[in-house]
């Protein structure tokens, strides 16, 4: 059996030595020139400006998870269309079932204002006046 | 269902203090006091239908009881007395109304939490004198700690959280090796917690003892285990010491005869030299200790080192003799340490000082008071005619004729007698003796309370004195067994007639014994 | 090739199916802001309360049947832990309702996230799968970031989520993986299966030798050791302990410590027997350290949400033993012994919730100096609640406790019972500390405590409850526990 890997193994090997010798041919034959251009991350293209890190709206996060489960929804109602002819109503059921439970979850993200994109900082107000809910 | 209402009555006692607490303090002291007092007549019972031909545990439906607790791993609610237990259970039914009583008016915070703090550690300590299964034995074994602890912790002295952490943790490292060894029984016993039917062989028998045993020296406490004694007695309060010093110690050398002897006698014989050497070792450090002692509580707690030394080493002499007298030293050693911590302290309410050097001339001021401590420190050391004596002479006698290990330890044991009459007598006369000063010429002597408190206790140490028999003859049987049990030495010659001994020979060596303690009262003068 | 439609028993599935409708219902009130939160606290407790019912029913009918393809099993055993689960989700919703108030608006997801917790809690236990399994812990785990990260504004509250997050996803990852190595050793992911191939007949297989499944078996010893927090894997919990809500911290500690320990025993209880000594060593040793190590770092805690962290750690190498002895009886001691660890456990942590000023909780063990006389109910709660934990009978922790050292004695671990009695009374020194600073010492500044809320006080009074009648009749638990176990047997 391990001789079923001999080849990759050779592949491999081939692959190292290819590289390692480009390199080593290129660094014999080109010539050695030095300006502040090749000191800068990319030599072409772009001048990086400014911080790497940027705040990025948490947003987009929220809208990413929702994406994703609908994304996924897809995802598993496709194997059940192929299927659905042989099962009939109890196939229906059970896909109607699992879209209300998904439709609630959006209606419950709706009602919180997730889907704003523009929110009142409202809430976010009240409950830090509110001292981690010690109100009883 | 006799002995369940005698174990069960005081926790009844403080259910009922927790529910009424809000009548105030004085209905807390009557409850108190009526539970402990009904216990205490209840229990009487039990000796009035104590069957003394039966050898094990009393068959009487009555006393012995057996229900189904916990099938699934084989526990029960099995409870019974011999003729061992039954003298500790009396000793502890009697020894809680007295505290009651001696703590009516000293207790100044929380008067609710110690009355039911006392009465839990009541049934307690009855339980661990009566079950009959190992799991039942344990669960009041470690129960007990707690309102110990409380005891201590919050009606104690200065250094009373030192002292009652101190109490639990030895309790319970000592306790953490007995449940491996209840563990392993159990497994080896067809996976049944009873008592009645552990037989035989158990292995690996000598590590099993001492898992045993180190949990019981511990409570004793035995020489090197003792540490903690001094200090929870001192930072007790007073009724703490008494119930710690009277009933608590007890359940260690209990334990010794009931499990350590009868279930592993090889093992037994084995540390028999290693065990009795400490045992001496602790009546001659003891006995030296409290000598030097500036604390009167001290004193005492030492002086219990001592006394509880030889009535281990009576246990371990394979000596029906011997064992009887440690039992029944058992119970003096209750009444009269007990009566001694309830002296202290009365005289400590009124001075507020246990320091010996701050008193002096007492007897003249309070004569009732210096009266019933002489009695007490007299019986302490063992004066013929008073209880101590008759344990002491029996454990020294037992072990000297037919003891399983050399006659020179009874012989430095010995000189624990002479010791003790020294350190006792010493303080008597240093705390009774000589002029008073302004404050002690001042203090008050004891009110009819306090009599009252002291009372039963002396008629006790009379009654024994003068009339062992009443008790050594239900133990008597109960012992012989044990005896059979731990004889390992076929060729000690069998004490028979353990009661024709002490009316015969008693009387012999009474003389002789009387001699002794007055050229020891000359000594300390 | 044909389909067919797993045939389906719903009657079975009551427990969760109760919990999945209480949770959409749950839901769709929150999105109401006119209904009060508290109610949604109450019907969080009447959910759990059908769920715990019916979980009761099917358990008395000894119910023994595996649905979906074998992949989930509802017998006695996954039975008695839905108990220990929706037990402590009532009793930490009870205490919740007060402690969280009325008002405010983010309340709606944290009885959700409470109760999809306890959701993938019940799908661990009853999880005859190992995707199962690791699905109930990534649905639990979700669930309980976000709670431990709960009071937003606190940065505690944060980092502690931020540390569980990272770790538990960590701990995620490696169980994934031992489920994969797992997986290609065996060729399945069914746990009875892989046990029956771990044997031919009397003798062991080549499998239960293959360095490949055993690697597999370790990596799912690591990563179930940071779910359930044992030494050397312990490091997140006195953290997220400390920085989460306090209800929070007694939910992780119960619930979830139960579900991992759930899946645990199930796999290993019947696999260690099948597998080299090394592999019961390697129990021992864990067992052995996570019993040391929490119980002596707990000692120098000064606050008591750590020291509880600590104790709880001690408290899974208990289990650990139960654990490592790997016969029936050790199976049903660790499962007793969750439960009435659980209990306790929340019911100490409802304590400290109880001690409440207008400023906030009293973390300090200091701050409960004096309270023996001036909050008598309050310190007599906690003393229960410590003495339990400690093992003094006659209370549940005492119980649990010599059950566990029991099935150890059977297995003849004794230096591990040993180890575990000594460290008893270690634990012991640090439970009392506790109730010494409430009796026995002075309060240095008067301290003005909140009105008991009376959910929090039925809460605790249930725990009371549960923990004196267990300890003094053993068998109505115990006896469940066994016939648990005997039921998974056969």
């Amino acid at each position: 059996m391990l001789f079923n890997f001999a080849n990759v193994l050779i592949f491999l090997i081939v692959g190292c030595i290819f590289v390692v010798l480009n390199l080593t041919v290129s660094r014999l034959l080109h010539t050695k020139l030095f300006s502040g251009e090749k000191n800068i991350p990319y030599e072409c293209g772009e001048d990086p400006i400014g911080d790497t890190r940027i705040k990025f709206n948490t947003r987009f996060y929220v809208i990413a998870l929702i994406f994703l489960i609908f994304d996924v929804e897809v995802v598993f109602l496709l194997p059940w269309a192929v299927v659905f002819r042989d099962f009939g109503l109890f196939a229906f059921l059970e896909m109607l079932v699992f879209i209300t439970i998904l439709l609630v979850g959006l209606a419950y993200v709706w009602a919180k204002g997730d889907l704003e994109w523009i929110r009142s900082t409202q809430l976010e107000v009240q409950s830090i006046q509110r001292e981690e809910g010690y109100d009883n | 269902m006799l002995l369940s209402i005698v174990i069960f009555l005081p926790l009844l006692g403080v259910i009922a203090i927790a529910l009424l607490r809000g009548l105030g303090a004085n209905a807390v002291k009557w409850i108190a006091l009526g539970i402990g007092l009904l216990t205490f007549v209840i229990s009487i019972r039990l000796y009035t239908e104590f069957d003394t031909a039966n050898v094990g545990f009393q068959t009487n439906s009555e006393v012995y009881q057996k229900l189904d607790w916990i099938p699934g791993i084989g526990a029960s609610y099995h409870i019974g007395i011999d003729g061992i237990s039954l003298w500790l259970v009396l000793l502890t039914t009697f020894l809680t109304p007295i505290c009651i009583i001696a703590a009516w008016n000293s207790v100044e915070k929380g008067l609710s939490g110690f009355m039911m703090s006392l009465l839990a550690l009541e049934t307690g300590m009855l339980g661990v004198f009566c079950a009959l299964d190992l799991f039942l034995f344990f669960v009041f074994w470690e129960s007990m700690l707690i309102p110990m602890y409380f005891l201590i912790g919050i009606w104690g002295g200065e250094r009373r959280i030192y002292a009652t952490i101190k109490f639990v943790l030895y309790t319970m490292a000592g306790s953490a090796l007995m449940l491996v060894g209840i563990l392993a029984l159990y497994f080896q016993n067809n996976n049944s917690f009873d008592i009645t039917t552990l037989q035989g062989q158990f292995e690996p028998s000598n590590l099993l003892f001492l898992a045993f045993f180190i949990a019981f020296a511990i409570k004793v406490p035995l020489f090197p285990f003792h540490t903690w004694l001094p200090d929870a007695h001192v930072e007790a309060p007073t009724v703490g010491s008494v119930i710690l010093a009277g009933v608590l110690l007890k359940m260690g050398t209990y334990g010794i005869v009931r499990f350590c002897l009868p279930l592993f006698p090889e093992a037994a014989a084995h540390y028999t030299p290693l065990i009795v050497t400490l045992a001496v070792i602790g009546i001659i450090y003891g006995a030296l200790v409290a000598m030097v002692q500036p604390d009167l509580k001290k004193l005492v707690a030492y002086s219990s080192v001592s006394h509880l030394g030889f009535v281990v080493l009576g246990l371990f002499s394979q000596n029906g003799t011997a064992i009887q007298g440690s039992v029944l030293q058992m119970v003096n050693h209750g009444l009269s340490t007990g009566a001694l911590f309830l002296l202290v302290g009365m005289i400590y309410e009124r001075r507020h000082s246990r320091m010996i050097v701050d008193f002096g001339g007492l007897a003249k001021k309070m004569p009732i008071f210096a009266t019933i401590f002489l009695i007490v420190t007299l019986s302490s050391i063992g004066l013929p005619g008073l209880n101590g004596f008759v344990g002491e002479f029996m454990i020294l006698l037992g072990s000297y004729v037919g003891g399983a290990f050399s006659k020179w330890y009874v012989v430095l044991a010995t000189t624990g007698v002479i010791l003790a009459a020294v350190y006792m007598l010493w303080m008597f006369q240093r705390v009774m003796f000589g002029t008073p000063d302004d404050i002690n010429a001042s203090l008050p002597d004891l009110k009819p309370r306090e009599i009252a408190v002291l009372l039963p206790i002396l008629l006790f140490i009379f009654w024994i004195g003068v009339g062992p028999n009443t008790f050594l003859e239900p133990m008597a049987a109960s012992v012989k067994e044990i005896e059979a049990k731990v004889r390992v030495i076929p060729e000690t010659p069998a004490v028979g007639q353990v009661n024709q001994m002490d009316t015969d020979d008693a009387v012999v060596d009474v003389k002789t014994a009387t001699l002794k303690i007055n050229e020891e009262e000359a000594l300390s003068k | 090739m044909p389909l067919e439609i797993p045939d389906i028993n719903w009657s079975l599935l009551m427990p969760q199916l109760v919990i999945v409708s209480t949770l959409l219902i749950v839901l769709v009130f929150d999105m109401f802001d006119a209904i009060s939160k508290k109610t949604l606290g109450w019907m969080t407790i009447v959910g759990a309360g059908i769920a715990l019912w019916s979980s009761i029913d099917l358990l008395q009918a000894g119910t023994d049947q595996t649905q979906f393809n074998e992949m989930f099993r509802i017998d006695s055993y996954s039975l008695f832990f839905n108990i220990i689960f929706l037990v402590s989700t009532i009793l930490v919703a009870l205490v919740s309702i007060s402690y969280l108030g009325s008002g405010d608006k983010k309340q709606g997801p944290y009885y959700l996230l409470i109760l999809l917790a306890t959701l993938g809690m019940m799908l661990m236990a009853a999880g005859n799968e190992l995707i199962i399994v690791f699905l109930g812990l990534e649905l639990m785990s979700l669930s309980l970031y976000v709670l431990a990260s709960y009071f937003r504004e606190s940065p505690a509250s944060s980092e502690a989520g931020m540390k569980y997050l990272l770790l538990g996803a960590f701990a995620s990852a490696f169980f994934l993986y031992g489920i994969a190595l797992v997986y290609g050793a065996a060729g399945t992911t069914n746990i009875p299966e892989i046990i029956s191939k771990l044997s031919v007949g009397d003798q062991l297989s080549l499998l239960s030798e293959s360095p490949l499944f055993l690697a597999g078996i370790f990596l799912l010893i690591v990563g179930f050791g940071f779910k359930v927090a044992i030494v050397p894997f312990h490091q997140w919990a006195p953290d997220v302990y400390e920085g989460a809500p306090t209800t929070i911290a007694a939910f992780i500690s119960a619930g979830p410590k139960a579900a991992g320990f759930a899946a645990f025993l199930t796999i290993f209880v019947d696999a260690l027997p099948k597998l080299p000594t090394q592999a019961t060593g390697v129990i021992v040793l864990l067992a052995m350290l996570t019993m040391t190590v929490g119980n002596v770092i707990a000692i120098a805690q000064t606050n008591i949400k750590r020291m509880l962290a600590y104790s709880s750690i001690a408290h899974a190498g208990y289990v650990m033993i139960g654990l490592a002895a790997a016969n029936p009886d050790g199976k049903s001691s660790a499962m007793l012994y969750l439960f009435i660890y659980c209990v306790m456990n929340i019911g100490a942590f409802g304590v400290v919730i109880m001690a409440r000023t207008a400023d906030g909780e009293n973390l300090m063990i200091s701050d409960y100096a004096g309270l023996g006389f001036r909050k008598p109910l309050l310190a007599m709660f906690m003393t229960l609640m410590l003495l339990s934990l400690a093992g003094f009978p006659p209370t549940a922790g005492f119980v649990g406790k010599l059950y566990v050292f029991k099935s150890a004695v059977e297995a003849r671990h004794y230096w591990l019972v040993i180890f575990g009695a000594i460290n008893t009374a270690i634990s012991a020194f640090y439970y009392l500390r506790v109730v010494v600073t409430m009796y026995m010492r002075e309060p240095e500044e008067e301290l003005e405590f909140k009105p008991y809320p009376p959910t929090l006080v039925i809460g605790l009074v249930l725990a009371a409850i549960g923990i004196l009648l267990i300890g003094i009749l053993p068998s109505l638990l115990l006896d469940q526990a066994q016939s648990a176990v005997q039921s998974a047997l056969l």
